[in-house]
């Protein structure tokens, strides 16, 4: 873990780490599983510990009688040998024997024939390795190895002590042959006492290794042994003693020599982990050992342990699961009511949480729902308003800004209307002047023309007035709602001014299916009537003069257009002319409100009107544009 | 675990592990050497003087910084336990010193009765060994890790058999000798061989049982019978205590022959017992030896001990000694590499004179003869070893 966090952590561990942090339902199984399998090693372990320490008592019980046995065993096998050795010094013929070995001045031929008695007790008993017959002063006088007669063995204590009554020399190391020997001496006495020497018997002692050894009916391999006050085998042939130069330690061996008793749990000789009893046997000079490998006696401890922590993973898993299903079950309207916030968030006020359960996450999902139908009452009320408010401040700068218009227009009609007042004004106060000189210099012809004049001022301004007053009340119509035929109207306003047309001689067509729109029938005609007049008026000296009406749905508009072959219109008066009172040409006839009320009619109707021209004399095209009927 | 805890854990065992090493302070490292003198008994005065010199040696050596090992000072001590001449004890201890005990050499100054069975499980140990005194054959006979720096009783037998032919003139020896003691009873013959080697004959030979005799023996009639012979000098390769006896008892029924004695005839016996005066014996080394170890050793020993250093001093001295410088810059303490250092030696120049067991356990050495003289002993004569 710490390399991994020195290292630069690799992507996908950054990946895992996140999915870690952000599952719910991973960290809940993972930590379960966690401490599930905490809870089995744990069981697991107590399990063994358990079964190891009661199968240590019973198996250390078991040893024990074991060792008991053993070593009652022993002692009375030594009784035995020492009941044996002094039975044979009591015999007779034994006592005789040494008797006339000790006589004899030759031993050879004497000796022979004790050698071949003691042999034969020997066979008898094969627990005893050596059986010999010393002197008073040590010599070997006879014994059932040959090669031994005539040693003296005077400063060995089997024969010191010998002399003086039985005595049993326990497993020391024999100079002989210097491994552990266990010795039996009784002294040789005659009928009156007399010193005879010694009977002296070793004793075999892998005889006495037998004694103890493991005996088990049961199939287990335990192994029992002895070893002498120095750490050496007593049984050199079962163990090979020179495998062991410098003697064999172990735990148990080591505190056995030092004259313990005890057990416990330690390495054998063979370095094998072994359960042991070991005791100092007192007055044997020798250590017990009673072993049995670890491995072995724990083996059931083991196996329940294998047992609990196998059927405990699988318990683990299974309950795995169980938590991966209960984790779903748990998460699910969690996520459920994750995955509705979500969609709120992302601006989704109609999602909602199912409520699957009546639960603390119910009451959430119900929260949230209850939560999100308030946030959507509020959001609705609010967006409400807001279009309430947007239409009204919308209306309100369609207002101003016809206001607006209207005030310019009101504006601009007022200085036209008084300028265009003026003109005539000016020209009945110079004419009234001139009628009163006429009058007083009694010059009447002139006075005619001067009042004819007036007259005709007076005709233009009442004319005036009622342009004005028709221009006033374009301005206050009311639209009826009417499909009009944009052709059919067109004709009916050629035909209202047909006198004019007729007079100047123009040639009018006007197309067949020209666009329907809705609007004001009246007015529209005017529009049309206007612009015919217009062109009418201004043919200029054109030879062949033409007028051409048509028009086209373009869009959501009817484009509909009045074309002349007159005089046209530059380019500097385009806009111009739609204005009130704008004459291009003062000479004409009118009074200049003609293309102001087409622009206006247009307009009140949400159209447009302008025109186009390819210059002076090449005519010119007055379009208007009306939105379509839908 | 995450790296915190990981560290953390980490910290706690560092400070356990810190506490438990900082308990656990470095022992001076021990070079343990046994050591089996015969401290009781009939050879407690020889033991008693062989331990003055082993403990002088140690002491001295110690007092330098000790040994080195493996590149290790090495503080030497002496684990010495009494054998009393037993030789089943001797075993016992030689096995518990090697099986439990823990040593890295054993020195073994001791009686051949001894040594013989100590010397053969030290062979079956393979633990390098260095006898000093005990002068039997068979000590060393076909061992590889047992060497002797003092001479055997061929070297001594012969020496006293041609001295006796050479330098005395005799031509008729007896011998008594104890048939229960291996030693006496080899020596006796080696003795009667070398003899008739050297031009001289052994007219009479007369044995007993040893120890099992006791204090109050009485050896007068073999002495009687050798009497008989009317040897000119009477060899008496015996043990201190039946030594005394002995010449007494000889004198006692007449036999009036030079007693020629072996290495055996300890400081125990009393010089100035009259009938003792005249006698000569065979000794490994004598204060009188005039080389600079000797002369040194002497002096040293005075000085540290306050009296003369006796014969087994100097050998127990000069087997330390001689060890320490065996194994001093050794690189183990294992015990075949030790035999093999210690089968290297070559020319050592030691108290009693030089060693060399380049040709085996057993070092050529001079044969020290002494006359018993006006109640003193006195160096009388060294035989250079033969061959």
């Amino acid at each position: 873990m710490q390399l991994a966090g020195r290292d630069a952590p690799r992507a996908e561990d950054r990946a895992m780490a996140r999915f870690w942090a952000k599952s719910l339902e991973a960290r809940l199984v993972g930590h379960f599983f966690l401490l599930s399998l905490v809870i089995i090693a744990l069981a697991g372990g107590l399990a063994f510990m358990q079964a190891r320490r009661a199968l240590e008592h019973s198996v250390l019980d078991r040893l024990e009688l074991f060792a008991s046995l053993g070593e009652d065993r022993l002692r009375a096998w030594v009784e035995d040998q020492r009941r044996d050795v002094v039975y044979l010094a009591s015999l007779i013929e034994t006592r005789r024997q040494a008797r006339r070995l000790l006589s004899a001045t030759d031993r050879g031929p004497v000796a022979a024939p004790v050698r071949t008695q003691l042999l034969a007790v020997r066979e008898l008993q094969p627990e005893l390795e050596e059986i010999l017959i010393l002197s008073p002063v040590g010599e070997i006088l006879a014994s059932t190895d040959p090669r031994h007669e005539g040693e003296f063995r005077t400063r060995d204590r089997f024969f010191t002590e010998g002399l003086k009554g039985v005595h049993v020399r326990n497993v020391y190391p024999s100079p002989l042959t210097f491994e552990p020997t266990l010795t039996v001496s009784s002294p040789l006495t005659g009928e009156d006492g007399e010193r005879l020497g010694v009977l002296a018997a070793h004793l075999n002692l892998d005889e006495i290794d037998r004694i103890i050894q493991w005996r088990g009916r049961h199939a287990l391999s335990g192994e029992s042994y002895l070893v002498d006050k120095q750490n050496v085998f007593v049984s050199g042939e079962r163990f090979g003693r020179d495998q062991y130069p410098r003697g064999v330690h172990t735990i148990g061996i080591d505190a056995a020599v030092q004259g313990l008793d005890g057990s416990g749990l330690y390495h054998n000789y063979r370095r094998a982990p072994v359960i042991g009893v070991y005791r100092w046997i007192e007055g044997l000079e020798l250590a017990l050992l009673v072993e049995m490998p670890q491995a072995e006696a724990f083996a059931p401890a083991r196996r329940i342990a294998w047992l609990v922590l196998g059927s405990g993973v699988a318990f683990a898993v299974l309950l795995g699961v169980g938590t991966v299903w209960l984790a779903r079950a748990i998460t699910r309207p969690i996520l459920a009511v994750t995955a509705a916030a979500q969609r709120v968030a992302e601006g989704d006020l109609e999602a909602a949480a199912p409520v699957t359960t009546e639960d603390e996450v119910g009451t959430l999902a119900q929260t949230f729902n209850d939560m999100t139908a308030r946030l959507r009452v509020v959001y609705d009320d609010l967006r409400h308003e807001i279009a309430q408010r947007q239409r009204i401040q919308e209306e309100r700068e369609v207002f101003v800004a016809e206001l607006e218009a209207k005030n310019a227009e009101l504006e601009r009609f007022t200085y036209t209307v008084s300028h265009d007042l003026k003109s005539p004004l000016f020209t009945i106060r110079g004419f009234l002047g001139l009628a009163e000189q006429d009058v007083e210099r009694g010059q009447l012809e002139r006075f005619r023309g001067d009042v004819a004049t007036i007259r005709g001022a007076v005709d233009t301004m009442q004319r005036l007035l009622a342009d004005l007053l028709e221009l006033s009340r374009i301005g206050r119509l009311v639209y009826p709602s009417a499909e009009v035929r944009l052709s059919e109207l067109a004709r009916e306003a050629v035909s209202v001014v047909g006198g004019a047309i007729a007079e100047r001689g123009v040639a009018v067509t006007v197309a067949d299916g020209m666009p329907v729109v809705i609007g004001d029938r009246l007015r529209l005609a005017e529009v049309f009537q206007n612009l015919v007049e217009n062109a009418v008026k201004f043919m200029g000296d054109q030879a062949a003069p033409r007028i051409e009406i048509g028009g086209a749905a373009s869009g959501g508009e009817a484009v509909c257009f009045v074309r002349d072959n007159g005089r046209g219109v530059e380019p500097q008066y385009r806009e111009k002319i739609f204005e009130l009172f704008e004459r291009l040409d003062h000479d004409a006839e009118g009074t200049g409100i003609g293309l102001a009320l087409v622009k206006r009619i247009a307009e009140l109707h949400g159209g447009r009107a302008w025109v186009e021209s390819e210059g002076p004399g090449r005519g010119s095209t007055f379009y208007v544009a009306l939105p379509r009927a839908s | 675990m995450n790296g915190r805890r990981a560290g953390a854990a980490g910290a706690v065992l560092g400070l356990l592990l810190g506490v438990g090493l900082g308990c656990g302070r470095p022992r001076p490292a021990e070079l343990r050497i046994g050591y089996l003198p015969p401290l009781t008994g009939e050879l407690a005065v020889i033991g008693t003087s062989h331990l003055e010199g082993a403990e002088l040696a140690v002491a001295r050596v110690n007092a330098a910084g000790g040994i080195t090992v493996g590149g290790r000072r090495h503080r030497v001590v002496l684990v010495s336990e009494d054998t009393g001449n037993d030789p089943e004890e001797a075993l016992r201890l030689a096995q518990r010193m090697i099986n439990q005990l823990g040593i890295a050499v054993l020195v073994a100054p001791m009686s051949s009765e001894t040594a013989v069975p100590v010397a053969a499980q030290a062979e079956r140990a393979r633990m390098p060994t260095i006898v000093a005194g005990a002068s039997h054959p068979e000590v060393t006979a076909g061992k590889r890790f047992v060497f002797r720096t003092t001479f055997t009783d061929h070297d001594q037998g012969r020496a006293m058999a041609r001295f006796a032919v050479e330098d005395l003139g005799a031509r008729r020896a007896a011998v008594l000798y104890d048939a229960a003691t291996v030693y006496s009873h080899d020596l006796a013959e080696i003795f009667a061989r070398a003899l008739a080697e050297a031009g001289g004959e052994v007219v009479a030979t007369a044995s007993y049982a040893g120890s099992a005799a006791g204090v109050d023996a009485d050896y007068r009639p073999e002495l009687r019978a050798l009497a008989e012979h009317d040897p000119e000098v009477l060899f008496l390769p015996n043990y201190p205590l039946a030594v005394s006896r002995q010449v007494l008892q000889a004198r006692e029924v007449g036999l009036d022959a030079v007693f020629l004695g072996s290495d055996s005839w300890s400081d125990k016996m009393a010089a100035d017992a009259p009938e003792l005066q005249g006698a000569y014996f065979t000794r490994h080394w004598h204060p009188g030896v005039d080389i600079p170890e000797s002369r040194a050793f002497v002096e040293e020993f005075r000085r540290e001990l306050g009296h003369p250093p006796l014969t087994s001093a100097a050998l127990s001295y000069e087997a330390l000694n001689l060890l320490f410088t065996v194994l001093d810059g050794l690189e183990s303490l294992d015990g075949e590499r030790i035999r093999q250092a210690l089968a290297e030696v070559d020319d050592y120049r030691g108290v009693t004179g030089r060693l060399s067991f380049r040709d085996g356990g057993d070092s050529r050495k001079d044969v020290v003869i002494l006359k018993i003289e006006d109640g003193r002993r006195r160096f009388h004569k060294l035989f250079p070893p033969e061959r």
